[in-house]
């Protein structure tokens, strides 16, 4: 542990040193109550975005794709994919459609009046109707945000399964821009 | 003023001199009391330590108590509503840094403060993660590091002890680890920097300097050499990751070489003897001979035949990867550590009107590290340039004898036992290893016969003449 006695033998930094050190032990509860109030003010903004988006968002359910199952399940949490995961095939090449460019995706419903699927994309926000706001990542996917489902140690294998039978739903919540949060997984 | 530290065995050597100076009649009775008085009696020093023993014991309990708070956190119950988990979350963190705040300035109990700080910095970072669980957040993982380093960073600064320094370190270390070996478009640094309109800038996770720097200096004026120590490794794993950020697609082992030599160079820019030039010669020289002992290998070499990213050779023996990267690299850095270096020594010189004699004196302390440096750059051209690696392989063997023969150098110059151990130990573990790559094949046993028997002699040669320095110090 520290807190020994300065030391003569001064390093070429001290000058600086000296005055931020006192800087803040001059101000040290204050320093405390701000480092207790930036932690949770971080916590706090984590806590209000996703409540937000999953109180005020719209709620679609979108089906989750099979993914490699040596992928799906890993230690705590269900990776999902969806069909809307891939960039389509008229887009490749595109110079815009390079790594962290966000990209917009229109929702459809389906003709059983409960899935929706995905649209056109496009680099700009749709005019109208509900659409998923995402960012390329590289080798043609695209990542919403969505793609991570927690679940308690041991309780993700029947959405493995599912997943793989092609019978796994995903409710999202999506704000008007296109702001998606997952809600929940369905076994259909 | 307090009173300076001093343990039992300092003690035990003070009192026989003071005893010797009393009876040459070199002090007085009172002044051998008043210099007995500057120091720690027995009773403080042990209640000194025994604290400090505690303290240290509490601080790891705590560091356990908050591993088993990520491990529930982890277990993700999903019985419980998320309203709860929140309350639970929220209430413990409130809890914890309430309980420190009120130990600091209602009991004065400083060092049980900060131990629950502490605590309460380790539910910070398990907080993020379980909200991140509660709302399946799907983000890049490193930034959960960085926004945990930041909210740790005020507890280091303000509180007196190493602890939240180590946590802090820890943290930024697995951040930039991550950062940089993990990238990805959503990283927060990117994001960061493509504020100010940077976007093409790779993600070197350049946050870093502005988290640990505040620290070091903090370490500088509160006189703790292990602290500073602490933050230079990270500075110096900060620095070792930048040609994987910048995707170099060649092979940056001549640049991490340089950055040890280069560490040992700024040691410099510290008075004779401070111990804070410490960290930085041993930071510098566990990089250097570290990183020479695979580079003076042929083996290394072809270790990644195909892969041009890793350089290596390919087929028909041509060292793959262009690299002119490199060398200009470490000569831009070497510019800029060296010229700072010369810089303040030029300074600090006391009314001495000659500017060579201070250089002289630092060329002649550092002709390794500084030979080391000018090293790298050719054989790092010398790879980008002629794509051979005999050469490079040849001038690393060199470099390994020079270095070992340099901290045998130190060691007998400034009478210190550890640079000239590590020395010899280093001369006799090239030799075991040039002798494997060499001659274990067709040398058998007695080969390894004459090996060992060559250490052996070394080494009872080197006991030799260690002893009779020492007999001649003791004559003098």
């Amino acid at each position: 542990m520290t807190d020994a006695q300065p030391i003569q033998t001064s390093p070429v930094p001290r000058p600086f040193a000296d005055q931020l050190v006192s800087a803040v032990k001059g101000w040290e509860k204050g320093v405390l109550l701000a480092g207790i109030s930036l932690q949770l003010v971080v916590l706090l903004g984590m806590t209000a975005w996703r409540s937000y988006a999953l109180e005020r968002g719209d709620v679609y359910y979108v089906r989750v794709q099979p993914v490699d199952p040596r992928d799906l399940f890993r230690g705590d949490y269900v990776i999902l994919s969806y069909a809307f995961s891939r960039l389509p095939t008229e887009l490749w090449g595109d110079p815009q459609a390079q790594p962290g460019r966000t990209i917009y995706v229109e929702l459809v419903p389906e003709g059983d009046g409960k899935h929706w699927h995905a649209g056109r994309f496009g680099f700009r926000p749709p005019p109208h109707g509900p659409y998923l706001r995402g960012k390329i990542v590289g080798s043609g996917r695209i990542e919403y945000g969505i793609e991570s489902f927690f679940v308690q140690e041991g309780k993700g294998r029947r959405y493995e399964e599912a997943a793989r039978r092609g019978q796994l739903t995903a409710e999202i919540a999506v704000t008007p821009d296109g702001q998606a949060v997952l809600r929940n997984l369905h076994v259909n | 003023m307090d009173k300076r530290p001093l343990s039992q065995l300092q003690r035990s050597w003070l009192l026989g001199e003071i005893k010797v100076w009393q009876a040459q009649g070199l002090v007085r009775a009172e002044q051998a009391e008043d210099i007995l008085g500057l120091y720690e009696m027995p009773n403080e020093s042990a209640a000194r330590q025994q604290s400090w023993g505690l303290f240290a014991l509490r601080a790891v309990a705590a560091l356990f108590v908050g591993l088993a708070v990520f491990l529930v956190i982890g277990y993700n119950w999903t019985e419980l509503p998320t309203a709860i988990k929140l309350i639970i979350l929220f209430g413990a963190l409130l809890s914890v840094h309430g309980a420190a705040f009120y130990l600091r300035y209602r009991r004065a109990a400083r060092l049980a403060s900060e131990l629950t700080f502490f605590f309460g910095c380790l539910l910070y970072g398990a907080s993020i993660w379980l909200i991140a669980q509660i709302f399946h957040l799907n983000a890049h993982y490193p930034d959960g590091f960085w926004v945990w380093a930041l909210g740790v960073l005020p507890f280091a600064l303000a509180l007196d002890t190493l602890l939240l320094h180590a946590l802090l370190i820890a943290i930024l270390a697995i951040w930039v680890g991550t950062e940089i070996l993990d990238p990805s478009p959503f990283a927060f640094a990117r994001w960061f920097f493509g504020l100010l309109g940077w976007p093409g800038l790779p993600n070197g996770a350049y946050t870093l300097p502005l988290l640990a720097v505040p620290g070091l200096l903090w370490s500088y004026r509160k006189g703790s050499p292990l602290t500073a120590g602490l933050y230079v490794a990270l500075l110096t794993w900060w620095t070792v990751l930048q040609p994987f950020a910048w995707d170099w697609k060649t092979n940056p082992i001549f640049f991490i070489v340089s950055l040890g030599g280069l560490l040992m160079v700024l040691s410099e820019i510290h008075r004779s003897g401070s111990p804070f030039a410490i960290p930085y010669r041993f930071c510098g020289v566990l990089l250097t001979l570290g990183t020479l002992i695979p580079l003076s290998s042929r083996d290394y070499y072809h270790l990644w035949p195909d892969l041009s990213y890793y350089g290596g050779i390919d087929k028909n023996g041509r060292f793959l990867g262009p690299g002119i990267i490199q060398p200009l690299a470490i000569l831009a850095v070497s510019m800029l550590v060296v010229g700072g270096t010369l810089f303040v020594i030029l300074r600090r010189r006391e009314g001495e009107a000659r500017l060579t004699r201070p250089v002289r004196a630092f060329v002649s302390r550092q002709w390794l590290p500084l030979g080391l440096v000018l090293l790298m750059t050719l054989s790092s051209l010398w790879v980008a340039l002629a794509r051979e690696s005999l050469l490079p392989m040849i001038l690393a063997n060199l470099a390994m004898l020079a270095s070992a023969f340099w901290l045998i150098q130190v060691g007998t110059r400034e009478e210190r036992g550890r640079p000239f151990a590590t020395g010899v130990l280093y001369f006799l573990l090239w030799a075991v290893l040039r002798y494997f790559d060499l001659f274990g094949g067709f040398g058998g046993m007695l080969g390894g016969a004459f090996l060992f028997f060559l250490c052996g002699v070394t080494l009872f040669v080197v006991s030799l003449y260690w002893r009779q320095r020492k007999q001649r110090r003791i004559a003098l």
